[in-house]
């Protein structure tokens, strides 16, 4: 498992996808102006994202700011994991991270649950 | 650049009771994206609206300036700039945007705007999620949700008007209210 890190700017998240702890995390914002070449690498990464048996691992999403083009891109990485779950027998789930306050992040993250079939949590900061 | 000049102030001149907090006109582009989200953080910060309007402006804000430069004529003369003012009155805020368009492009975008116009809480939610499903990004980066987030988040119709210019060329103002609560 290799470890994908990108940092983040003004308008692009920070991708944080640890290879030792298998938690991989995407935080900050998200709204570049070409949402496919950005998120490239990482869909890259899930292409031939494996785990091991015994292993278990979680994806985290903590965004404070998202623009539609990354909402659908956020949907095809979503489904990717599902892909994997399913295919790959791997033991994956997803938490959805948004900050008390803010209802439109988690009616966002609500709306990604119902959509995709992997162990799913909404949790607030 | 006279006439130009005009049809800017004829947009003060509809805002005139209002305050303007940023007002804009040329090309968009990334770089100037950003600062305005930038300046406008700043400047909310120090109003004491509360966080939930605070990030609802900033979404809508973030999609009216990317629909912009996204959709802007680039082959236009500095005749044909785009415009962006962004308001408040102590009860709502205004996000107004301005750009040229090819006149036979009028009815996709005015379809659009009316069936998101006719659509309350549940049915714009229920119409973005079947569009995101469906959605392919374009060629410009765009996922062709943008009028109906900026409809969801900002909670008011989306008002808008087209003025039809020489050559095929129409002018369209878009313009989103925030409620400050």
């Amino acid at each position: 498992m290799t470890t994908l890190f990108i940092e983040g700017t003004e308008d692009t998240p920070e991708i944080n996808f640890d290879g030792n702890t298998l938690q991989f995390t995407i935080s900050g914002r998200s709204l570049p102006e070409d949402v496919t070449s950005f998120y490239q690498p990482v869909t890259s990464w899930l292409d031939v994202f494996e785990l091991n048996e015994n292993q278990k691992g979680c994806f985290h999403f903590k965004l404070e700011y998202f623009n539609t083009a990354s909402s659908k891109v956020i949907l095809d990485i979503l489904m990717k994991i599902e892909e994997i779950v399913n295919d790959k027998q791997s033991n994956l789930s997803v938490k959805w991270h948004h900050q008390e306050s803010d209802e439109d992040m988690l009616e966002a993250g609500e709306e990604y649950k119902e959509l995709v079939s992997v162990p799913f949590e909404i949790v607030s900061y | 650049m006279e006439s130009n000049k005009n049809r800017t102030f004829d947009l003060y001149k509809m805002l005139v009771d209002q305050q303007v907090i940023l007002a804009y006109e040329g090309m968009f582009d990334q770089e100037v994206i950003k600062s305005f989200l930038g300046m406008t953080e700043k400047k909310l910060a120090g109003d004491g609206i509360d966080e939930a309007t605070r990030k609802k402006l900033f979404n809508v804000l973030m999609e009216a300036l990317q629909n912009i430069s996204k959709h802007q004529k680039t082959n236009n003369t500095a005749d044909e700039n785009a415009i962006f003012i962004l308001a408040s009155t102590d009860l709502k805020y205004y996000v107004v945007t301005g750009n040229y368009m090819e006149t036979d492009k009028i009815p996709i975008i005015k379809n659009k705007l009316d069936l998101v116009n006719s659509l309350d809480k549940e049915g714009l939610k229920e119409i973005y999620k079947k569009a995101r499903l469906n959605s392919v990004i374009s060629d410009v980066g765009g996922a062709g949700l943008g009028f109906i987030d900026m409809a969801r988040k900002s909670g008011n119709k989306l008002q808008y008007q087209f003025t039809a210019k020489e050559n095929n060329s129409s002018f369209f103002v878009l313009m989103a209210t925030i409620s400050n609560n």
